[in-house]
Formats: C-alpha cells, sequence, structure tokens
C-alpha cells in the first residue's frame, strides 16, 4: 500500500510527458479547428446540379417556332430561351399557356409557341434552351434556311 | 520483462501507424463522397440512357407493327426486343432498375358516331405496355396504343410516335386513321425484370369501314392529354378551326375518354381501318387464327 501511495506521489510530481500531450492536445485543436473551417467553407457552397435528363423537341410550324418537352424531368419556368442570339433572350414562363404553368413548371408534353417574322437576309435561326438551375444548354438547334 | 518495458517507451513505428489512420480516414471520406453525391448522379444518367433504349425498341416494335399491317402477311412473325432494366454499378452501392412488359387487353376503345347519333360502333383495342421501376431517374411507361406509341410520367403524357391519322380538307373533311388492336394467344402476356426480352408481332386480320357524316369519335384512354393534344394540332395543322376555336370542331376530354365532336355545318367522313395484330411476349411462336380456331 505504502509503495503503491509512493507511486502516485512520484508520478504526480513528475514531469515526464507533459510536452508529448501538450503537443498532442494542440494537435488535435488545430486539426479540429481547420476541419471545422473547410466543412463551414466547402459545405456552404452548394454542390454543381447536374444538367437535367430532358428531351426537348424544337419544330418550326407556319410562322411559330415550337419547343416541346418531349420527356424526362420538369424544367423551371424561369428556363431561358436564346432565338437568333444571346440579344434574343427569354424566359420560357412568357411563353407557354396558361394551363400549362398551372403546376409551376414546365413538363411533359407541353409546348412553347414562339412567334416570328420571315425575314429574307436571315437564312437561318439558332434556338438555346438553357436551364437556369445548372446553368446547362439542354437544346441547341440551328435551322437552316427558314427565316 | 525489460523488453516489454522498452517496447512500450519506444517511439519506433508511431509515423507508420497515424499515416495509415490517416490514409485509411482518406479513403473512407472519398468513397463516402462517391457513394452519396457522384452514385445517384451516375445511376441516373444510366437511368435516363436506359429510357432512350426503350424509346428506340419502342420505335422498332411500331416500325414492325406498321409493316405489319401494310403487308397483311399472315404467319409472319416478327420479333424486335424490349429492354427493361438496367445493372446496378459493380463495388459500389446502387440499385439495380426493373422494368415489366404487358399485353393488355381492352384498354382503349375508339367509338365511332354518325349523324345518326344513336347508330355507333366500337373497337376494344389491346396495347402493349412498357413500365419502369427505376431507383433514381422518374418512372415512365410507354405504351403502344391504337397504333401510337405514348409516353407517360407521373406528370402527363405525350405522343412519343403519331398514329396514321390522316385529314384532307375539301369541299368534305375526309379522315383516314388506321387503328391496331393487340392481341395475344396463350398466356405469355407479361413479363418483369431487367434483362432483354424479344416479342413477337404478326398480322391476325383487318377490316376498313367507312363512316359518312361522321359527329363525334370517342377515344376511352388513360392517356387523353397526348391524343387531345395530337388530335387538335393534326385538325389545326389541316385547316379546320382555321376562323375560331370550335368554328369545326371542339375536343372534351374527362377523367377516362377524349371526345372530338365534329359541327353540324361540316360534313366528315372517316375511313377507318381496323388492324388486329398478334403478339406475344418471351420466346415462343405465335399460331394464327382463322376463323377463331388454331391453325397450326
Amino acid at each position: 500500500m505504502k509503495k503503491w501511495k509512493k507511486n502516485i506521489r512520484s508520478l504526480k510530481d513528475s514531469n515526464n510527458m507533459v510536452a508529448e500531450i501538450i503537443g498532442t492536445v494542440l494537435l488535435l485543436g488545430i486539426a479540429v479547428a481547420i476541419f471545422s473551417t473547410l466543412y463551414v467553407v466547402v459545405f456552404a457552397y452548394p454542390f454543381p446540379t447536374s444538367s437535367p435528363n430532358v428531351t426537348l423537341i424544337g419544330t418550326i410550324e407556319g410562322s411559330n417556332i415550337i419547343i416541346e418537352h418531349h420527356s424526362g424531368e420538369a424544367l423551371s419556368l424561369d428556363t431561358e430561351l436564346l432565338i437568333g442570339g444571346p440579344k434574343n433572350s427569354f424566359i420560357v414562363r412568357d411563353f407557354l399557356d396558361d394551363e400549362s404553368k398551372s403546376d409551376g413548371v414546365w413538363n411533359i408534353g407541353e409546348r412553347i409557341v414562339y412567334p416570328f417574322k420571315y425575314n429574307i437576309s436571315c437564312t437561318h435561326v439558332e434556338i438555346m434552351t438553357v436551364d437556369i438551375e445548372s446553368n446547362s444548354l439542354v437544346l441547341r438547334k440551328v435551322k437552316e434556311d427558314t427565316l | 520483462m525489460i523488453q516489454m518495458k522498452k517496447m512500450k517507451n519506444s517511439d519506433d513505428a508511431v509515423v507508420g501507424i497515424v499515416a495509415t489512420f490517416l490514409i485509411v480516414g482518406l479513403i473512407v471520406t472519398v468513397i463516402s463522397m462517391i457513394q452519396a453525391v457522384y452514385v445517384p448522379e451516375w445511376m441516373e444518367q444510366t437511368e435516363a440512357n436506359h429510357m432512350e433504349v426503350v424509346t428506340d425498341q419502342f420505335s422498332q416494335l411500331k416500325f414492325a407493327i406498321d409493316t405489319q399491317s401494310a403487308i397483311k402477311e399472315p404467319g409472319t412473325p416478327i420479333s424486335t426486343s424490349i429492354t427493361l432494366g438496367n445493372k446496378e454499378l459493380p463495388f459500389l452501392t446502387s440499385s439495380r432498375a426493373y422494368g415489366s412488359l404487358d399485353i393488355l387487353s381492352d384498354e382503349c376503345m375508339v367509338t365511332i358516331n354518325d349523324s345518326n347519333v344513336t347508330k355507333s360502333k366500337s373497337y376494344p383495342l389491346g396495347v402493349i405496355k412498357y413500365s419502369s421501376a427505376n431507383a433514381y431517374f422518374l418512372n415512365q411507361a410507354y405504351i403502344c396504343e391504337a397504333g401510337a406509341v405514348i409516353l407517360s410520367q407521373s406528370q402527363g403524357n405525350t405522343m412519343s410516335i403519331k398514329p396514321a391519322f390522316s385529314v384532307s380538307y375539301g369541299a368534305d373533311i375526309n379522315i383516314s386513321f388506321t387503328i391496331i388492336n393487340i392481341s395475344t394467344i396463350g398466356e405469355k402476356r407479361s413479363i418483369g425484370g431487367y434483362g432483354t426480352y424479344p416479342i413477337q408481332t404478326e398480322f391476325s386480320d383487318n377490316d376498313t369501314t367507312v363512316f359518312p357524316d361522321v359527329k363525334n369519335i370517342t377515344i376511352d384512354t388513360n392517356y387523353q392529354n397526348a391524343w387531345q393534344k395530337f388530335i387538335n394540332n393534326t385538325l389545326i395543322n389541316s385547316g379546320l378551326n382555321h376562323h375560331s376555336y370550335g368554328a369545326d370542331f371542339l375536343i372534351n376530354v374527362d377523367d377516362d375518354s377524349m371526345i372530338l365532336k365534329f359541327n353540324n355545318s361540316i360534313t366528315v367522313n372517316l375511313k377507318l381501318k381496323y388492324v388486329k395484330i398478334n403478339a406475344q411476349i418471351a420466346p415462343g411462336w405465335i399460331e394464327n387464327i382463322k376463323g377463331g380456331k388454331i391453325n397450326l
């Protein structure tokens, strides 16, 4: 018993391993701080959204450009429509009928009807549809000799 | 005893152990990241690609049925195939996509009413339906119905391949419409799984009827939206309802049917071609039916 008490006392009075313990605690603290900072910084940004899996079909019927949602995921009504370049930029909401807009998304079977005027100086039109959420192109179509 | 004490006090191999722990931690983190973020993306893309494959396969099926309708040659089965699902990723945890293919009888009905409303003729039609059971991408169904291929999702449906429906607008309006009735012999009418299975089709019978002065065409279907938009666009592009909507025809849609009503001011003649196609899923053969008896 006496020996055991003596051992405890000598251990309490000893300075051995103090540096290692402080070093380990400091290293742990630094590691936790760095990982916490990284976690807050990295996970604050959303992961990049992949392009939606959607099939759009573009046709010209008479004097209308028709873009139909043919299959796949529903697109936002804020999906951007570029006709003839970035200067002619519209959003889908402006060209869908009221019934199609009622569910809040551009869905299967719903068509955008964009009226245009024939112009003899224009021989082709470029139509692009951009999904705003993923900032990706979901349709690009160049129609030759139409306008 | 002394050696044990030496080993306890030794710092040898500590770096190796710490480095191993760090590397294992890093690997676990990377795999978790891939599993949580990238595997769902890859699988969704794989399932979307599989649905594109099914679209292509239904085009082939429609081509086979149209060819058999055109040549009207009994005893010449044509086999096409449908891939029901796709496999999971190797090593990583992911789900397999399944699907089912069914031949359903009396799923659709086309009814023609002429000016004498009490006189009507109905054609019950069978369909071929593929339904996906995807784990990541949204579920879709492809239906070969009355000569059309319809794509249906939970949010709606659309005409993927149009039926043989043509309109000629002159003094009278002449409509030609070919409807396909898919029927089956025996029990090979349904299959589920994820593999590729053949479906055999064979011309059985046909009949052409001319209906003068048609007033209503009713299609009892689960896909009213697809039919309504297709018929509305076809008729408008042919010159009907040019002055205003309702001038020549109106389309009413309810829960289970689409009704095309022509105004009394116009005369519509309908040439309806009814074609019966026998179909069978999975390997095997189809016996030709003549006069209601199996001709072996």
